[in-house]
């Protein structure tokens, strides 16, 4: 007969007055026979009661032990460990929750509560009475994964993959990878030179052999799970072939559409065959379908016309390749949100007032080039500027219920480059109040004000107004109480990230949820802010929320770190629960466990020493032991080791006997 | 409780993920309910054998319930969708069997609502209460 130990844990603070820990551990002693010690401890959840536990497994020669104390989820690991330092299969013992099951939700009713407690345990002796034991399990997976996006996040993340010896692939749905980040004229707090930042790390990317980039591409079928994703990715036609020539000049100079250049912010115009920048990656040309006027039922041919044979070619086909890898990582970025529901303040309207992108691309200077600012409308220099900040922030009328510091770290170093382009430009920032909190961000935005001389006014403007040729922004100073009025050149309407288009048809792709936001929902805000609810998939920078190059880095090693702890070498580690066949001569080759199985771990093969019969078999590595399949079984062949049906109908039965 | 008051047996079935953490939530927010409502686990909801159910309300156990995850958001992947279609399936084999159909209930719930948990658990013990005893077919007919 088995020898079962009972520990009780008796804090009478944490257990409450229902719980009579001694009383119970008399009962059990008394009416279960194979209760050999029953024993309570004040503190059973430390290290005293480990101790206990340890101790009584060896002197009571123990085979099996029931803990009845809080929630196994958190505290079981640390009891099974000692247990098996004492020498017991660690999976012979159990834990089962008499606080927030038992003692919390019953104090009404001490009478009942000690009847179930007793219940409870007797239960769970007797489903340990038929417990096996067991070893944890090794589940080996693809040391290889998927990143959905190729911009600063995922550029960043590949990388750190790579040299952390994990293969990527890398999909990326625009034409070059690199993202809007290298297009930004410079990265705070530091102020370098954005594109001399990004585009060395995105000729890496392209450079190296551990990473295999597909650009516009798109991701469009994702099965599987930790260590074993099938991922099924839709190359897009560029309908050109830049074999037959690298230089597409002729055929771009043809193309008769126009339209705005989104890689310049609107500020220019392009074709619709066309390269996206001078540093895109790769650098080849493609046909931009929603533009193209073949695609919108016209007969032109003017680019092929002008091009060599071949280089052109509307008939090119997408093509399907299909990937295999252990994890997927979203990295797919976030848009700003777009002020046009503000319509007072004239964006889209008046050609000076811009987004905090189009100030971007007019900021930017290579060099030694001494441009002056110059206005959008005329090109007339500026002469005064005027920001307001956070456009939306926290506005569920007409913006967006959520603020971040990243429209005053954008609007403060947008000042600063303003300033030193040319000093005697004035700057003007309507704040509608401080938000940066990350180190060394606060005096950056100081340093706005104090070195350069930017004026900082808090309150937000009520209209933007065109009067003699220039932009009036009126405003009260919240401060002083005084309304304001100041004359500008350009308006600046600094705004926060939204969640990116794309995102809700990856999370379909994925499934996995966006928070109330519409950004990507993490498995926990604090305990597991980068992973997903679901094993495996991951996110990294403005794909969780409002993100800049800081957080994106952080998070990009944190996914690597998590994949990598998450995905050993030796195999990641799993409960021991797995699908079992018992009887190989009662399997009927149905395969009805396979067709449920959600993991394909599940074939049929030919019976051992029979030509003709089919069987089941489990493919140990794919089955995660969810035990999904045990119920399909008629002739109940199958089983899951962990929680077999003879202790299932063990622990039930308690309950009518 | 009266000394005559027959106690009620009811068991709820948890799964690992969503149901017992509901449970717990519970717990911790300091909700009540009846000790007649006993738990016990399984790993999944869709684990859970079909003679189980039946045996349990074939020996007279009074109600019968499971709590898994929510819809579409199984633990293991499509759980939840194949244990609502199998319990649903439950429902109509007791309704053949001539068991009480009406004594067993399912819930599919987010591992944060404890209050969903409790109500639904008060709910059902209120049902069966109003229903009173059920004596089952033990030794009767075998």
């Amino acid at each position: 007969m088995s020898r079962v130990g009972v520990f009780l844990y008796s804090s009478p603070e944490e257990m409450g007055e229902v719980f009579q820990a001694e009383q119970i551990a008399e009962v059990l002693k008394k009416e279960v026979a194979e209760v050999v010690y029953a024993g309570v401890h004040p503190r059973l959840l430390s290290e005293e009661g480990l101790r206990m536990v340890r101790e009584k497994v060896r002197t009571e020669r123990l085979d099996r032990v029931v803990v009845g104390a809080t929630s196994p989820r958190r505290y079981i690991k640390a009891f099974r460990k000692a247990a098996e330092e004492a020498g017991l299969n660690p999976y012979l013992l159990s834990m089962v929750n008499l606080r927030e099951e038992l003692s919390w939700v019953h104090t009404h009713n001490p009478e009942g509560a000690m009847l179930k407690a007793i219940e409870v345990l007797t239960r769970a002796i007797q489903r340990m009475l038929f417990a096996e034991p067991l070893k944890v399990r090794r589940i080996r997976g693809e040391k290889r994964i998927l990143v959905i996006g190729g911009g600063a996040a995922g550029i960043h993340l590949s990388l750190l993959a790579a040299n952390a010896g994990v293969d990527v692939v890398l999909v990326e749905k625009e034409p070059t990878i690199g993202g809007m980040s290298p297009l930004l004229a410079r990265l705070y707090p530091h102020m370098e030179d954005a594109e001399d930042e990004l585009v060395p790390l995105m000729m890496e990317v392209s450079q190296r052999s551990d990473i295999k980039v597909y650009d516009y591409s798109e991701v469009e079928k994702v099965t599987g799970f930790l260590g074993s994703f099938d991922v099924t990715i839709r190359k897009k036609a560029r309908l050109v072939n830049a074999e037959v020539t690298p230089d597409f000049t002729r055929g771009m100079d043809a193309c008769p559409v126009e339209v705005p250049d989104e890689y310049n912010a609107g500020l220019s115009r392009r074709k619709a065959l066309f390269i996206p920048h001078p540093q895109a990656v790769p650098r080849l040309p493609v046909i931009d379908r929603k533009n193209c006027l073949r695609y919108k039922g016209e007969n032109c041919r003017l680019c092929q016309q002008a091009m060599p044979e071949g280089a052109v070619d509307y008939e090119q086909k997408d093509m399907v390749v299909h990937e295999r890898v252990g994890a997927v990582v979203v990295a797919t970025g976030a848009g700003y949100f777009e002020p046009s529901t503000y319509s007072h303040y004239h964006y889209g309207d008046y050609p000076d007032v811009l987004s905090s992108f189009q100030m971007e691309r007019l900021v930017k200077r290579k060099g030694l080039v001494k441009e002056p600012l110059r206005r959008v409308s005329d090109n007339q220099p500026v002469k005064s500027v005027v920001f307001l900040q956070d456009v939306g922030g926290e506005d569920t009328q007409r913006g967006i219920p959520y603020a971040t510091e990243l429209p005053e770290m954008i609007t403060a170093k947008q000042a600063i480059l303003v300033k030193e382009i040319d000093p005697s430009i004035e700057v003007y920032v309507f704040y509608p109040e401080r938000r940066s909190h990350t180190k060394g961000y606060v005096e950056f935005v100081r340093s706005a004000e104090l070195k350069y001389g930017v004026k900082y006014i808090r309150g937000k403007a009520s209209e933007v107004r065109q009067e003699d040729g220039r932009l009036r922004v009126s405003a009260q100073d919240t401060i002083l109480g005084e309304p304001v009025e100041v004359v500008a050149d350009l308006v600046v309407l600094s705004t926060d990230m939204v969640p990116s288009e794309g995102a809700e048809e990856i999370a379909r792709i994925l499934g996995v949820r966006r928070d109330e936001r519409g950004f990507f929902e993490e498995a926990h805000p604090a305990f597991r802010p980068i992973q997903s609810p679901q094993e495996g998939i991951y996110f990294v920078g403005a794909a969780l929320g409002p993100a800049d190059l800081r957080e994106v880095h952080t998070q990009a090693e944190g996914v690597v770190g998590a994949f990598l702890a998450d995905l050993p070498e030796e195999g990641r580690v799993a409960e021991p629960y797995l699908a079992v066949l018992t009887d190989v001569e009662h399997c009927t080759g149905c395969f009805d466990c396979g067709r449920v199985c959600p993991y394909h771990a599940i074939e049929l093969v030919m019976k051992p020493g029979s030509a003709r019969r089919k069987i089941a078999h489990i493919i140990e590595n794919f089955c995660t032991g969810c035990g999904l399949c045990i119920p399909v079984c008629t002739p109940k062949v199958l089983d899951l080791k962990g929680q077999n049906l003879k202790q299932v109908y063990a622990e039930a039965e308690v309950t009518w006997a | 409780m009266g000394v005559s008051e027959r106690r009620l047996t009811i068991l709820g079935i948890l799964c690992e993920h969503a149901g017992a953490q509901a449970a717990e939530t519970a717990g911790m927010e300091g909700l009540i309910y009846s000790p007649d409502v006993r738990l016990m686990r399984l790993l999944c909801a869709a684990d859970i054998d079909h003679l189980l159910i039946l045996n349990a309300l074939w020996e007279g156990v009074d109600g019968i319930f499971v709590v898994g995850c929510p819809t579409e958001r199984g633990y293991f992947r499509g759980c939840s969708e194949l244990a609502q279609r199998r319990l649903q399936a439950m429902k109509d084999v007791l309704e053949v069997a001539g068991l009480p159909a009406e004594r067993f209930r399912t819930l599919w719930i987010e591992a944060s609502d404890g209050k969903g948990f409790v109500s639904f658990v008060n709910s059902f013990y209120e049902d069966i209460k109003r229903l009173g005893p059920w004596n089952g077919f033990r030794g009767k007919g075998e």
